[in-house]
Formats: C-alpha cells, structure tokens, sequence
C-alpha cells in the first residue's frame, strides 16, 4: 500500500520539483493499478492536481516514466567529455578526414595564391584541357582510353575481370561478359563451399534458412531450373559450374543465367570504367603536360650541361695552362723560400722574385683550392 | 557551470535518449528559470524535459507544462499569478503556504 509524498524536507522546506515527481512517479503505477481494481481515477485526479487539466499529459507522461527520469539524471551527470568525444569521433571518420583536408587546401589557397597565380593556374588548366581534347581527337575518344587504360590498370591490379578488355583490345562488352560469367561462377562455388552452403539443389530450396526465398525471382528461376536439369541430388555449386559450362555453347535453357551473368558483367565492367576512368585522367594530364613542355624541357637541360662542360673545361684549361707555362718556374722560387712554421720567408729570392712568388702561390690557390694547407699574413 | 559541460550534458542526452539536443535546448530555455527557482539543477531539469517529452514529442508544450507543475507544486500566490499570467487554468490550485509577501 503506497504512502503519501512530502513536497517538503525535514526542515520545513519545499522539495525541488524532480524529486517530488520522481518519488510520486515511484507510486504512480500503484496508483492506477488500484484503480482499476476499485474503479476509481485518483492518477487521473493527481496528474490534474499536479499540473491543470490542460497539462496533465506532461505530468502523466513524466509520472509513467520513472527509470527515464533517473537513467536521463545519471547520464546527464556523466556527460562530461560527451561533446568533446562526438568531435573526435567525427574528425576520426572518413567524412571528418576530408573536411579536414578541405579546410587545409582551403586554408593554403587563402595564404599561397593570390588573384594573378589563381588566374595563371586557370590558364593552365584550360591549356591542358584544350590539349585533352585534341588528344581524344586523335585517340579515338574517350571511351577507347579509357577502355584501354582501365584494363592495363585493373589488371595490374590481379582484377582478372577485365583482361577481356585488354585481349579484344576495346571495350568489348561480350567477351567481357563471358569471361567475367565464369569468374563469378567460379567464385560462387568458393563462396558456397567455404560457407558451408553448398546443399544439394533440392535441400537448399525445401530446407535451407540461407534463403531460397530471399533471392531474386530470376535467380530462384535459375535454381528451379537446374534441378529440372541436373536433378535434386546435385550439389548447388557443381549446378551452377555445369550450368556455367553449358550456358556458353547451349544458349536456350541458360539464356536467362547468361543474361542475368552478362548484366553483373556490364555493371562490373562500368564499375572498373568509372574507377580506371580517375587514374586515366590523371596519367593522361601529366602526359599532356610532358608532351607540351618535352621541347623546352629538353632545351633547358641542354643548356645547363653545356654550361656545365664549358665550365668545367674553362678550369681544366686554366689549370693545364698554369702547370704548363708556370710550373718550373714556381719550382725554382719555391727553393728560395723557407714556409716554415706554415709562414712564408724569403730566404734567397730578389723582392721581385719573391713578390713573384706570393702572386703564383696566389694563382694556385685559385685554380687548386684543395692544395691551401693555410694563410700569412 | 561552465558552457561546454552544458553542451556535454545536452549532446549526451540528444544522442542516447528520445529528445534532440535542439529540443532539450529549447526546453531549457522555457523552463530553466522556474525550474531552478524551485530548486531544480541542471540535471534535473534536462531529466524531466525528457521524461515529459517522451510522449507528446512537443517540447513547446512540454516546457510550458513542466513550468506550471513547478509552479503549482510551490503552491503561492504569487505562482498562482504567475500561472495565471501564463494563461494557464488556475480553478483547482491549491495555495498550499503563506505568500512570502505577507
């Protein structure tokens, strides 16, 4: 039997509003519950006391939930840190990541370019896209390079899908649709097998949870089709590995199975398109570029080696025409003077001989740097 | 208190129960006052715009309703006048104490 709430504390004073309600909605319950065994509306009577008729669903609405009140209490309690961990979370996400990477770029636009390197860059591209195009003229259009392209990428890539590109050397939707049917047959038994979901035919219509019944109408007329062929006892997977084999020369029967493969094989072959299509264009711009730029680049470097050899020849003649007309004559006043101490002093050479001297050792510092063991005064 | 533990305790609340951090915000900004003149704090406060909120889904009217609970459970005159200024039904209140006023 449930007691009265005091609205007031020990003390005399009013309570604070949640826990009055708290402690009235810990009875609430009670409360109807004795009503409908006396068939009175005491609650209904409380929650009007409580807030008016107008705003009794609010009061009845807190009354009825006592655990919300105390588990929203708690929560709000511990709360702290929540937002801070929301942000993390957020920067942590992939979406987050490349805001980030937005506000960076946007960030060394704002300090790197300004309106003429901006205007430049603008230039550039639409050179570069005039160029692209004049290329796609030449190359047959788009969809022949990036046919190509997306088959030398993919391929690199071990997506074995796509070598029908590269052999028909086009995009060949048919080839491609046939090499990929037998790929993804050859994968569905793995996927069966690995999973253990490969039944028999008949098990897996009449007793598989996996889902005969999920699968599309196509397929579940696929299914039905192979045990009218092959018979309930064959496994699923060598169903579809026989259905894939005859499907390539019988048509008829398998004509759906091959459409419904060949419509895999066209999504798969746009998906590798659309993917090729980024790297292509990237390859293709740089290529642009270097085509454009291969006569001035090529220039420059020769150039700046000519200047290189021209240099280097200038020091060696310089040097070989030192040895040559100067040598013997740096060996005779060499003998004259002592260096002694690592100080020059002449010893039996004439002031002009000596003056001589210190202007050759000056020569040979320029043109031998790596022969000055010091300086005099 | 300082402003982001408020925001901590709003986006904690909008992201684990029935009530967005937008409405909890809204709530508190019509009922905060009364709230904390009867003694309620912030966690209280947020507990019981929740728990009101739960069935109406209508913060408007669950912030209005909570502010005439507080109000009628302090039983003065001056919550009378309040309420009735609020144009809420004030027939059945029961002026429970002596007005400090008196």
């Amino acid at each position: 039997m449930y007691q009265g709430v005091s609205v007031l504390d020990p003390n005399g004073n009013l309570r604070n509003t949640y826990d009055i309600l708290l402690d009235i909605s810990k009875i609430y319950k009670e409360i109807q519950a004795e009503d409908k065994v006396n068939g009175t509306n005491r609650a209904q009577a409380l929650v009007e006391q409580l807030a008016g008729k107008n705003r009794s669903n609010i009061a009845a609405s807190i009354l009825n939930n006592p655990e919300m009140l105390e588990n929203v209490y708690k929560t709000s309690q511990q709360s702290q840190g929540s937002a801070q961990e929301e942000l993390d979370k957020y920067l942590d996400s992939v979406e987050g990541k490349l805001q980030k990477v937005t506000n960076k770029i946007q960030e060394i636009a704002t300090i790197t370019f300004n309106s003429e390197g901006l205007k430049t860059l603008l230039d550039i591209a639409v050179a570069l896209l005039g160029a692209f195009t004049k290329l796609l003229d030449v190359a047959g259009g788009l969809s022949g390079i990036l046919g190509t392209l997306g088959g030398i990428v993919l391929q690199k890539n071990g997506f074995n899908i796509i070598k029908a590109f590269k052999d028909s050397g086009k995009v060949g939707a048919k080839s491609a649709a046939k090499s990929i049917s037998k790929d993804l047959l050859g994968e569905l038994q793995n996927v069966l097998t690995k999973n253990d979901l490969d039944l028999s035919i008949g098990d897996f219509i009449t007793n598989s949870q996996s889902g005969f019944g999920t699968l599309s109408e196509e397929m579940q007329g696929v299914i039905l089709k192979m045990r009218e062929t092959y018979g309930e006892s064959m496994k699923l997977s060598d169903g579809f590995v026989n259905m894939g084999k005859a499907g390539e020369t019988a048509g008829g029967a398998f004509g759906k199975v091959k459409g419904i493969l060949g419509g895999i094989a066209s999504t798969l072959a746009n998906v590798a398109i659309s993917t090729a299509a980024v790297v292509a264009i990237g390859y293709l711009i740089q290529q642009v570029v270097d085509a454009i730029n291969w006569k001035e680049i090529a220039v420059e470097k020769g150039k700046e080696a000519q200047k290189n050899i021209s240099d280097i020849k200038t020091a060696y003649d310089e040097q070989e025409s030192f040895v040559t007309d100067s040598a013997d004559e740096y060996t005779r006043l060499r003998r004259g003077v002592s260096t002694k101490g690592g100080q020059n002093k002449n010893v039996a050479l004439s002031n002009e001989e000596y003056e001589r001297y210190l202007s050759l050792n000056k020569e040979m510092a320029s043109l031998f740097p790596s022969l000055v063991s010091g300086y005099d005064s | 208190m300082d402003k982001i533990e408020i925001i901590d305790k709003l986006n904690n609340i909008g992201n684990n129960f029935s009530i967005s951090t937008d409405q909890l915000a809204e709530g508190l900004q019509n009922a905060a006052a009364v709230l904390k003149t009867q003694g309620n704090d912030i966690d209280q406060s947020i507990a019981l715009l929740t728990a009101g909120n739960a069935i109406t889904q209508d913060v408007s009217k669950t912030s209005a309703g909570i502010r005439t609970i507080a109000l009628r459970i302090s039983g003065t005159e001056e919550a009378k006048d309040a309420i009735a200024d609020m144009g809420e039904d004030v027939d059945d209140f029961v002026v429970r104490t002596r007005s400090k006023t008196d």
